[in-house]
C-alpha cells in the first residue's frame, strides 16, 4: 500500500519530473483515468519512468513494474498469465511503451505477445525518437526530422505500428492524439475489453525534441492529423475505420515548420513528404472502403 | 481497492522490503519550474472545460459555477502555456512569475 | 511411497517442476533442453500439469514473461542452455536483483564461439556473477532431487535469490537413469504452495516494483543480496537435512568421497564427478590414496565446506570444464584455490569442453601429472587431451 504523501484528482500525483508541455504527461493520465485503480502497469526506461518513480518515491497510486527497455510486452504477458493462474482475470494488464522501445528493441516481444493472443492493453507512446535518453532517432521518427543520431535530417521513412499489428491479425489497434482526447479516451475504453491483445500508437509531442514553444503542444498535434501526418483510424472486426477526416487538409508545411527539428528541409523535400503522406492517407481511405 | 482489503478484514503493518520498490506516492514541486503563469480573465471565461482538459499536469479544475471559474494548483503549474494556448476565448494570458496582477 | 521411473536428465527436470505445481511457464526451444520445452507442453496438454503455457519468441522474453508471472504471484518456470542462458543475461540480473526466487534447469551446453551443440559449463558459468544460486547435478536422481530443493532453497524468507539447477548437456540431459519419484502429496508436503514473500504486484495493495534506485540505496540493496547468499548456505544445510529425513538422500554443497586420508583430489563439478569417483575406487583398490571432491552448490561457493574437507590434502587437482580465459585460471579453480588459502598444492586443469569426453583415462592423467608437478613449476592451467598441433588443425586453401 502506498505511503501517500501528496494530495492528487486521480491515479497519478500532479508534481512529475516531465518537461513543460509534455505530451506523455497528458496520455498517462487519460489513459489511466479510463483503466482506473484495478490495473497493473509495466512500463520501461524511457520518459515513462518519470511516472515509474526514484528511490522511494513514485507518481503512480496503483501497482506497477519497471521491466527492461525491449521486454515490455513479454513482461505484460506473464503478468496476465500470473494473473489468470491465480483467478484474477478482472484486473486490466497495462503495457505503457515509448516508440523507441516498441518498434526498435521491443518489437520481437511485442511481435510475440501479439501472435500468442495475449491479453495485454499495449499503449506506445510515440514522442518519434529516444527523448529520455537525449533525443536520438528511432525507427519511428519521421522521415526528414533531426536527432541527435539523424542531425542532417532522417533519410528513411518510420516504421509504421499499426500495420504492423494488423499484419499479425490484431483484433484492436487504433492511432491517438493528444489533441483528441476523447477519441483516446473511448478507443482505451474499447481496447480494455478486447479479449486479447490490443494497441493504441499516441501521437505524443516532445516540445524539448521536436523543437517548439511547449504552449503549442496540442495545437501542433492537431495540425499533424489535419495535414494527415498523423491519422486517426481504428483496426476492429478486421476493418479499418478512418475516426476523422478533415474536410480539407492543411499544407504539411503549417506542421512542419512550426518544430525545429525540420527547418532544414528543403521546398523540395516537403513537397516529397506531403505527396508521400497524402498517399498513404489516400490509401487507407481506400482500405477503408473496401 | 483498499476498501477490498478492508473487508478481508486485513490490517495495514509495516515490513522491510528487499531490492528496488517506491512505497511512496509523492509529487516534485514543479511549480517552482515556472517563469510565466496563466492568468484567466474570469468575466470572459465561459467555463467551457478546455483549459482543464488539457493541461498535462492536471493542475486546474474548471468551476461550473462559483469563484473561482478556474482554480490552479500552482505547488504543480510549469507555466507551460497549453492553456492559454487553447482557450477558445482567448481569456487566459501568460504573465511573468511574481510580475501578475494581484 | 516411492515409486521409481525411468528418466533422462531432462525429464527428470520437468518432472521436479511439474511435481513442484508452476503454475506458468514459459519456453523457448535449444538444443540439448528442448524436450523440456516440449515434455511441459505435453503435460499441459494432457491436464497432467495444471499450468498455463507460453510458447515465447526467444530466451529473454522466457525469463521476462516467467519473472512477470512470478511477481504477480504464482510460481512460474523456465529452462535453457547454452546461447539461450546468454540471451537471458540481462533479465537474469533483474530477477536476481528482484529477489524473485525463480527455479529454472540450465542444461550446460558450450556457448559460441565456436558453435557447439555438446556440454561445458561456459554458459552458467558466464552467469557465475549474476546474483542467482548454482547447483551442480551429477546425475539423473540428483536433478530430480536438487530442483525440489531449490524451490525450497530459493523462496525461502532468509534467501529470496532466483536458482540455477544446472546439469550436463546430453551426459545427464539424454541420460535414461533410474529415479526414485516421490508420491505427489510428499512433494506437496515438502515444497508447498507458492507465497510471493517480498513485494508482488496486487492492485489492491500496490507498490511499484523495481524504479530507478540512486547512489542513495543502491549499495544497500546490494548488501541485501548478499545477505541472502550468506543465509542460502546455511539454509542449504537445512533444507538437505529436511530433505534426508523426509526422502533419505542426503545432500551437500560439497561432498567428499575418500578425501578423509587422501594425498590427491580431483575437485569436480557436474557428470564428470562420478567418472573421478569411479578412477578413485580403482586408484585406491591398486593402494593409492586419491579421492574426489564434488562440489553441488557453486553459489554461495562453500569455501568452509571445502577448506575442512581438503584439509591435510597435500595435492589437490580443480578440473574446470569452461575455460577460464584471460584468468589466472578457470571459475572453479579460483574458487578452490582461495578457500585452501595456501595450505595446499593445487593445479588447475582445463578439459571437457564442447562436449570432449572426461573419461576414465583422462582422470587417471590428471592424478598422474598431479602427482609428478613440482612446487616451483609453471602454475599456469594444464589444458588436458589437447591435440598434437593445436595451432594448425585448419589448413584453408587460399588466393594470394
Amino acid at each position: 500500500m502506498y505511503n501517500e504523501k501528496t494530495l492528487a484528482k486521480g491515479l497519478v500525483s500532479h508534481g512529475v519530473n516531465t518537461c513543460a508541455g509534455c505530451g506523455l504527461e497528458i496520455v498517462f493520465r487519460n489513459v489511466l483515468a479510463v483503466l482506473g485503480e484495478d490495473t497493473v502497469v509495466v512500463a520501461p526506461p524511457g520518459c515513462v519512468a518519470l511516472f515509474s518513480g526514484l528511490d522511494d518515491v513514485t507518481n503512480m497510486k496503483i501497482a506497477g513494474y519497471q521491466c527492461n527497455l525491449e521486454n515490455t510486452a513479454a513482461s505484460a504477458a506473464g503478468i496476465r498469465a500470473g494473473l489468470d493462474a491465480l483467478g484474477n482475470t478482472h484486473t486490466t494488464v497495462l503495457a505503457f511503451a515509448g516508440d523507441g522501445a516498441t518498434v526498435d528493441i521491443g518489437i520481437q516481444s511485442l511481435s510475440g505477445m501479439i501472435e500468442r493472443g495475449d491479453r495485454v492493453l499495449y499503449v506506445c507512446y510515440d514522442n518519434e525518437a529516444y527523448m529520455n535518453t537525449g533525443i536520438q532517432g528511432s525507427s519511428s521518427t519521421p522521415q526528414g526530422a533531426s536527432t541527435t543520431t539523424t542531425p542532417a535530417g532522417k533519410s528513411t521513412a518510420r516504421k509504421d505500428l499499426i500495420q504492423i499489428a494488423i499484419a499479425h491479425g490484431i483484433p484492436y489497434a487504433a492511432s491517438a492524439s493528444v489533441a483528441y482526447l476523447p477519441d483516446l479516451q473511448k478507443k482505451v475504453k474499447k481496447a480494455s475489453r478486447v479479449q486479447g491483445p490490443s494497441l493504441i500508437h499516441v501521437h505524443t509531442p516532445c516540445p524539448t525534441g521536436w523543437l517548439f514553444p511547449p504552449a503549442k503542444s496540442i495545437e501542433l498535434c492537431r495540425n499533424a492529423v489535419l495535414t494527415a501526418a498523423w491519422v486517426l483510424y481504428e483496426w476492429e472486426n478486421e476493418k479499418i475505420a478512418i475516426n476523422y477526416t478533415p474536410e480539407r487538409l492543411l499544407p504539411l508545411e503549417d506542421y512542419l515548420l512550426a518544430q525545429g527539428r525540420f527547418k532544414g528541409l528543403t521546398q523540395e523535400e516537403i513537397a516529397e513528404m506531403q505527396q508521400m503522406i497524402v498517399g498513404k492517407y489516400r490509401r487507407l481511405l481506400a482500405a477503408a472502403e473496401m | 481497492m483498499q476498501e477490498l482489503q478492508n473487508k478481508l478484514g486485513k490490517t495495514l503493518r509495516p515490513f522491510n522490503a528487499l531490492g528496488p520498490v517506491a512505497t511512496i506516492f509523492g509529487a516534485v514541486n514543479t511549480g517552482a519550474w515556472r517563469y510565466e503563469r496563466p492568468v484567466v480573465d474570469a468575466a470572459r471565461c465561459l467555463r467551457c472545460g478546455v483549459c482543464g482538459r488539457y493541461c498535462p499536469v492536471d493542475a486546474i479544475t474548471v468551476q461550473k459555477s462559483g469563484d473561482p471559474c478556474v482554480d490552479i494548483m500552482w505547488e504543480f503549474c510549469k507555466g507551460c502555456g497549453i492553456c492559454a494556448n487553447e482557450c477558445p476565448q482567448k481569456c487566459i494570458i501568460m504573465e511573468e512569475e511574481g510580475n501578475e496582477n494581484g | 511411497m516411492a515409486e521409481y521411473m525411468m528418466l533422462d536428465g531432462n525429464a527428470a527436470a520437468v518432472q521436479g517442476m511439474a511435481m513442484s505445481r508452476v503454475k506458468v511457464v514459459a519456453a523457448y526451444p535449444i538444443t540439448p533442453q528442448s524436450s523440456i520445452a516440449e515434455r511441459l507442453s505435453d503435460l499441459v496438454a494432457s491436464g497432467e500439469l495444471q499450468a498455463t503455457y507460453m510458447r515465447v519468441e526467444s530466451e529473454h522474453s522466457a525469463l521476462s514473461a516467467t519473472l512477470g508471472a512470478q511477481l504477480a504471484g504464482v510460481r512460474a518456470g523456465t529452462a535453457t542452455s547454452s546461447v539461450g542462458l546468454a540471451l537471458m543475461h540481462e533479465i537474469c540480473n533483474a530477477a536476481s536483483g528482484m529477489r524473485v526466487p525463480i527455479v529454472m534447469p540450465v542444461v550446460n551446453r558450450a556457448l559460441a564461439s565456436p558453435w557447439s551443440l555438446w556440454c561445458d559449463h561456459q554458459d552458467s558459468m558466464a552467469e557465475r556473477d549474476s546474483g542467482w544460486l548454482q547447483l551442480y547435478c551429477q546425475n539423473v536422481q540428483e536433478i530430480y532431487d536438487l530442483t525440489l530443493m531449490a524451490y525450497r532453497l530459493a523462496e525461502h524468507e532468509r534467501v529470496l535469490l532466483p536458482a540455477m539447477v544446472c546439469f550436463d548437456g546430453f551426459f545427464l540431459s539424454h541420460s535414461m537413469q533410474k529415479v526414485a519419484v516421490p508420491a505427489q502429496a510428499e512433494v506437496d508436503s515438502f515444497v508447498g504452495p507458492y507465497t510471493p514473500k517480498n513485494v508482488w504486484l496486487d492492485p489492491t495493495d500496490p507498490v511499484f516494483i523495481n524504479d530507478l534506485i540512486t547512489m542513495e540505496e543502491f549499495t544497500e540493496m546490494k548488501y541485501q543480496m548478499k545477505e541472502g547468499f550468506a543465509s542460502a548456505a546455511d539454509v542449504f544445510n537445512e533444507v538437505s537435512a529436511e530433505f534426508a529425513e523426509r526422502f533419505g538422500r542426503r545432500y551437500c554443497a560439497a561432498e567428499g568421497y575418500m578425501t578423509e586420508d587422501a594425498e590427491a583430489v580431483i575437485v569436480s563439478l557436474g557428470s564428470m564427478s562420478g567418472t573421478v569417483r569411479h578412477v578413485v575406487r580403482e586408484m585406491r583398490s591398486r593402494g593409492e590414496k586419491v579421492g574426489a571432491l564434488k562440489v553441488t552448490c557453486f553459489r554461495p561457493f562453500p569455501q568452509k565446506e571445502v577448506a575442512r574437507l581438503l584439509a591435510g590434502v597435500g595435492r589437490v587437482a580443480v578440473f574446470d570444464r569452461s575455460a577460464g580465459l584471460g584468468a589466472a585460471g578457470g571459475p572453479l579453480f579460483l574458487e578452490v584455490k582461495d578457500a585452501l588459502d595456501g595450505k595446499a598444492f593445487v593445479k588447475n586443469y582445463i578439459g571437457g569442453l564442447g562436449g570432449r569426453d572426461v573419461g576414465a583415462s583422462t582422470v587417471e592423467r590428471v592424478f598422474a601429472d598431479l602427482r609428478a608437478a613440482r612446487e616451483e613449476d609453471d602454475r599456469a592451467p594444464v589444458w588436458c587431451d589437447v591435440k598434437e598441433h593445436p595451432m594448425q588443425i585448419r589448413q584453408v586453401l587460399r588466393f594470394v
